[in-house]
């Protein structure tokens, strides 16, 4: 979240609203490693 | 109560007043013709971090940092003056935008050593409203929504997110964290996508209602998934149980 909070000055001052773009990019990332925690068997339903 | 929840509640606290002054602080200092104050943090940040590290343990200078928020917050109650207010407000931004990556580094060194590896993932989700809490406000404003309506499209989201802890209680057990975090990814990349290409105010209710899933259900999902990843060492898995349980009517 710092980090994030960070970048946004810049990214605001230089793309402006298309900045949120990058904040698109990081939720899928996010997405991307959630998707990995169906092999964690330690989740299943019991 | 666990740590994985002690971590998690240290997150809300540290982020309540934000959500209550993000929308407005970055448009009352630009009516003054000033964005310095919010900016002058990037700056600020690096020194702070590398004054933070100086310290044997990390918690003593959140201690230190959180203190000198709270007080410079607090200060800004007085009769100060544009000026004596910008340069309390500086100094407590500039102390707070130091806790959430030491916080970070913090609970990160702890997820390695006690196996609840899952952080990357919901602080990915969660932390994507960096840009949006700094510049949602001036961004709309820009566009020529009026500025009454930010504090009605910033109540959409809370008000979602009170929705969704309230009344999506059942459905959000049902669903699993699992789940729960992938929805949340997904709102957050239509959130987040649907709002770079500066859509019209009809169409920014709808987004702010995704604001639920985004944020609140990805943080849920991540109170559950450090409960359930946790070794059994720092998981006490009735209370903590219990304090997640009641953790929605907290929030």
């Amino acid at each position: 979240m710092g980090l994030a909070t960070m970048a946004s000055g810049p990214l605001f001052g230089q793309f402006g609203s298309r900045g949120h773009l990058l904040m698109g990019v990081m939720s899928a990332a996010g997405l991307a490693g959630a998707v990995q925690l169906y092999s964690q068997t330690r989740l299943d339903p019991a | 109560m666990s740590l994985p929840i002690r971590l998690g509640l240290f997150y809300g606290a540290i982020f309540v007043g934000t959500g209550a002054s993000s929308p407005y602080m970055p448009v009352w200092f630009a009516h003054h013709g000033l964005s310095l104050p919010l900016m002058a943090r990037t700056m600020t940040a690096p020194p702070m971090a590398i004054w933070a590290d100086s310290f044997r343990l990390r918690r003593t200078a959140l201690i230190f940092l959180c203190g000198i928020t709270a007080t410079a917050y607090g200060l800004m109650a007085l009769p100060l003056g544009f000026a004596g207010w910008t340069v309390v407000w500086f100094a407590g931004s500039a102390a707070f935008s130091t806790i959430p990556p030491l916080i970070d580094v913090l609970v990160l060194n702890r997820s390695q050593r006690d196996g609840f590896n899952f952080g990357w993932h919901c602080g990915l989700i969660q932390s994507a409203p960096g840009f949006y809490y700094c510049f949602s406000t001036r961004a709309w404003k820009q566009q020529g929504i009026p500025e009454s309506m930010t504090g009605v499209l910033w109540g959409v989201g809370v008000a979602a997110e009170i929705a969704f802890l309230w009344f999506l209680e059942p459905w959000r057990r049902r669903l699993g964290p699992r789940n729960l975090l992938i929805l949340g990814g997904i709102a957050s990349i239509l959130r987040w996508t649907a709002m770079a290409v500066s859509p019209p105010l009809w169409l920014l209710f709808p987004r702010q209602g995704l604001h639920f899933l985004g944020y609140a259900a990805t943080f849920m999902a991540s109170l559950q998934l450090a409960e359930r990843l946790s070794t059994p060492r720092h998981a006490t898995p009735r209370p903590s149980s219990r304090s997640a349980r009641r953790f929605p009517a907290g929030c």
